[in-house]
């Protein structure tokens, strides 16, 4: 039985460096935290776009194909844009665009459960009593963004993103609902000029009751407040306006989940830094092969579309994309013709801000049961994330007196840079 | 009649006849020696704020104890009254109400399941039909409420809890169990479950190693959980109760038995671990485990149960616990002021094991009836600051616009927009919030543009039946309207200032309806009114 509390094997010497130095740190707490805090220069910010597929998407019928094997399945595979990769024959117009993404093959982790695998795959941690560790759009969405940008600068989307409020209220998930009105109470319910008049006296008397009283409840409410104020009147909001896109487009992204993935991609446009879309419907424990095609379908639509608009707007050069789901699923196919849970060796793709594409990292062997070279794990991952948005995995940041590197000790994968 | 009667037996007669408000008053009494142990030992700080006003104790205690702001007239009478006791009385009849027991129990509830209106359950592969669930939770916070309402001391209710057994259509308390069987072994998420919410600790680290900080080893952990190894919940066919599952992968019922045999064996060894309870305490090798649990959960050498209920009563009223988080005691996590939190476990288990008790004891403090103005950063020299719930807004919402008397929360007019509210209310806490109506709102972009701009504190601002029409009604100057509005809505009257500012732009607008409704509207949107303070 693995140690199913740690992501990594912990020993109590370890623990007790964290405590000593978390006693420490408790007494220099405060300066610990500002430095975390500063964010490195940087001449251009870039951003990220995680589409992330709720229920543990099988990687056999999708990236990682193993045409006439039993536990191949019922689909076909199809040479890509990309020399030597093969994908699922659900997934063509992601086969047009592969010379621009990876796949890396060789994923291997330890959380089966999905609370706990979405958990780590969305943090680099397992979930360990209640410690609120940052999802990688806090930790961006810090990084990256300006204090004084008026929209939100970490969106979520139909996506179960774990919250640490760590970085304060500003890099916490802004959820849209609804694409069609991703900004519910954007306008009042009374004329310019009377809003007006109530902002002026809301103001003043915010102002007088926040004078007498500290602390970080008013603090956050203050903030709240006037991003509010700046988001009703920014110019900016048309990016969340996708009524501005053509009818083909629209069309060419396809449902939800699409316009969902051309919202993401008019936000990275305008500056935002963090988004992320969620499919969900993954967890196929019956009725796979029909499931993911469907499935297929639609992550194809939208994610196809989504990789071609970034890559004719000259936005994939700094926009990283990460697609990936909490595990994978069983190579042998069960009696119900579906996949269980699968954590040894499963798939995840990435493109974009630095990442070459059309590279394979890792290979399963023959019939997808076990790792046949070049291993990769979350901490790897995680650290290949932050290098390619020029955020040193090595940062840390302040959780309850303790030190947490953003990264926990992985390895940019080099082959993909 | 009264010569056939000894002294001693007339005198226990009268006494077991003595009227409750005796042996109310005693009880009283006993809170406020510990109000003063308080006190005492969080005297002398030179930073603390001064005494809250009497608007500011009024609206703390109204929010803290009942889930919302008094109405208009409450407040006119309490601000009024010139007794000496108003505080002390005030307090007591708060404790006493429904509205009381009804939102304490709920707090407890999101203790006991976390989210609870998303509690699943799966038993011998199974789902259990979330109706069912819904159902069950229904009655188990009756049942809870009904115990707070009585002042069940907390031991009993402890002891149902963990010993229950039976159909959970028939016993709803047994709902507590049924949420240990989802995603992963019953017994070890129950031994999570138990100790995080009765015990205030984290041990599920030990699953895997000793604990890295604290003194429990793996068999420490795996003891507790052979507790629960011979507990068993099967899947059932629901009873008394007229439900019927939506599909064969469906259960409508649950059954707890206790199995005669089985034992937890601890991974990756042979060996068994046999019920060892984590402060002491080994069930008897013929003894049923249940029972045996809960006798040792209750004992009196297990101080941290008393401990737990103090701290987390504590940090609900003065803003954080002696220990925080409050649910990761540990040996390395030192609390603050830890002889006045061993002085109130004491005292707690000493007079009953009664909330109620520390209830009074804490509110009726002078530490509690702080002002929250003030430069303290030193825990309880000031009183917390807090967004305000989802049940707190709502109700001091419709309250503050009502702006008379207390609304019907029955109506069905009322229950309908809180239906409402609660689906608006719902995103703002993001897709995997931890949050019921009884946790603090985020206090976000999305909630503030929620209140600015959104449908509902508009209608209630405008509404002719409400605040904005009885004052347009009544006679009197705009500085006459414009205090009833701040009585109404911040609890307490307009300073110099404001009664000028506030007359001033009414006065620019010709005293129009528009003009009362901004002022209504902006009181509304204040850090003050959405903040417990």
């Amino acid at each position: 039985m693995t140690c199913e509390s740690c992501a990594s094997p912990v020993d109590r010497r370890t623990f007790l460096k964290f405590m000593v130095g978390g006693a420490a740190g408790a007494a220099f707490g405060p300066q610990i935290a500002a430095l975390a805090q500063e964010t490195t220069a940087r001449t251009r910010a870039k951003a990220c776009i995680l589409l992330w597929m709720a229920g543990g998407p099988s990687q056999l019928d999708t990236w990682d194909p193993k045409p006439g094997r039993k536990n191949g399945g019922e689909f076909r595979a199809i040479a890509t844009s990309a020399k030597g990769m093969q994908i699922s024959e659900h997934l063509p117009r992601l086969g047009e665009q592969a010379r621009h993404f990876s796949i890396v093959r060789s994923l291997t982790t330890g959380e089966a459960a999905h609370e706990r695998g979405a958990y780590l795959m969305h943090t680099g941690y397992a979930p360990i009593g209640g410690l609120p560790f940052a999802p990688v759009g806090t930790i961006a969405s810090h990084e990256l963004s300006r204090a004084d940008f008026p929209l939100p600068t970490f969106v979520s989307m139909n996506a179960p993103v774990p919250l640490s409020p760590i970085f304060g209220e500003r890099h916490l998930p802004f959820t849209v609902q609804d694409v069609n009105n991703p900004i519910p109470n954007l306008r009042p319910g009374v004329g310019t000029d009377r809003a007006g008049r109530r902002a002026d006296l809301l103001r003043t008397q915010d102002e007088a009751f926040e004078v007498e009283r500290r602390g970080k409840e008013i603090q956050r409410r203050h903030e709240s407040a006037k991003k509010a104020q700046d988001l009703m009147t920014t110019p900016l909001l048309r990016a969340f306006d996708l009524s501005k896109e053509p009818d083909a487009v629209r069309k060419a992204y396809g449902d939800n989940f699409g316009q969902m993935c051309l919202l993401a991609r008019r936000l990275v446009e305008v500056g935002v830094p963090f988004v992320e879309v969620g499919l969900g419907g993954w967890d196929t424990h019956d009725n796979n092969f029909e499931q993911v095609k469907n499935l297929s379908a639609r992550l194809d639509a939208g994610f196809g579309s989504l990789m071609k608009d970034l890559v004719e707007r000259d936005l994939l050069r700094d926009t990283l994309v990460l697609w990936a789901g909490e595990f994978g699923r069983t190579p042998e196919i069960n009696a119900g013709n579906g996949r269980d849970h699968w954590t040894k060796c499963w798939s995840v793709v990435m493109a974009g801000a630095g990442i070459q594409g059309g590279r394979v990292i890792g290979e399963t062997d023959k019939d997808g049961m076990e790792i046949r070279n070049r291993p990769v794990t979350v901490p790897d991952y995680f650290a290949t994330i932050f290098k390619s948005l020029g955020i040193d995995p090595e940062k840390k940041y302040v959780l309850s007196g303790r030190k947490v590197k953003y990264a926990y000790n992985g390895k940019p994968i080099r082959e993909l840079f | 009649m009264v010569r056939a009667l000894g002294f001693a037996t007339l005198a226990a007669a009268l006494l077991a006849h003595a009227a409750p408000q005796d042996k109310d008053r005693e009880k009283l009494r006993k809170a406020l020696e510990y109000a003063r142990k308080i006190d005492s030992a969080l005297k002398g700080r030179k930073d603390a704020s001064p005494p809250a006003s009497d608007a500011e104790f009024l609206r703390r205690v109204h929010l803290d104890l009942v889930g919302t702001i008094p109405t208009l007239a409450e407040t006119r009478a309490f601000l009024e009254d010139g007794s000496p006791t108003k505080r002390q009385d005030l307090i007591e009849k708060l404790l006493a109400s429904e509205a009381h027991a009804d939102l304490w129990a709920r707090q407890w509830c999101f203790v006991l399941f976390g989210n609870y209106y998303e509690i699943r359950a799966n038993v011998g592969g199974k789902n259990v039909s979330p109706r069912a669930i819904r159902r069950a939770f229904e009655e188990f916070r009756k049942w809870f409420r009904d115990h707070l309402a009585k002042d069940t001391p907390w031991s009993a209710i402890v002891a149902e809890l963990v010993q229950a057994t039976g159909k959970l259509s028939a016993n709803p308390v047994l709902l507590y169990k049924t949420s240990f069987y989802y995603e992963g072994d019953a017994s070890l998420n129950g031994a999570d479950g138990m100790s995080k919410s009765l015990l205030g600790m984290r041990i599920s680290c030990a699953r895997c190693h000793d604990h890295p900080f604290d003194r429990w080893t793996q068999e420490d952990y795996y003891g507790l959980a052979a507790f629960l190894v011979r507990m068993k919940g099967m899947a059932s066919s629901g009873g008394g109760m007229m439900m019927k599952p939506d599909n064969d992968n469906e259960t409508v019922d649950v059954e707890f038995v206790e199995e005669p045999k089985g034992e937890l064996t601890m991974p990756m060894t042979s060996k068994v671990l046999k019920p060892k309870f984590l402060f002491g305490g080994v069930a008897g090798s013929t003894e049923a485990r249940l029972p045996a649990l809960a006798r040792f959960m209750v004992m009196r050498e297990n101080s941290q149960l008393p401990r737990n209920v103090v701290n987390r009563t504590w940090s609900w009223l003065m803003g954080r616990g002696f220990v925080e988080p409050v649910d990761d005691f540990h040996m390395q996590n030192k609390p603050v002021f830890g002889s006045l939190l061993e002085d109130l476990t004491r005292g707690f288990t000493a007079n009953g094991a009664s909330i109620r008790f520390l209830l009074r004891a804490i509110c009726n403090s002078e530490a509690y009836q702080r002002s929250c103005a003030g430069d303290a950063t030193e825990p309880f020299a000031t009183a917390a600051i807090r967004q305000l719930t989802g049940e707190q807004l709502f109700k001091s919402l419709v309250t503050a616009c009502t702006g008379g008397d207390a609304p019907d929360w029955t109506a069905k007019a009322v229950r309908d927009a809180w239906g409402d509210f609660l689906n608006q209310v719902r995103p703002l806490y993001g897709a995997d919030g931890e949050w019921t109506e009884v946790t603090p709102l985020p206090g976000n972009t999305r909630q503030a543009l929620l209140l600015r701009n959104g449908g509902f504190v508009e209608n209630l601002v405008k509404a002719d039946w409400g605040l904005s029409g009885k004052v347009r009604a009544m006679s009197g100057s705009p500085g006459e309207r414009i205090s009833r509005i701040f009585l109404a809505v911040l609890v307490r009257p307009p300073t110099e200032p404001e009664l000028a500012r506030y007359a001033a732009f009414v006065n620019g607008q010709g005293g129009s309806r528009e003009a009362y409704e901004d002022v209504i509207w902006t009181l509304v949107n204040s850090a003050e009114f959405v903040t417990r303070h």
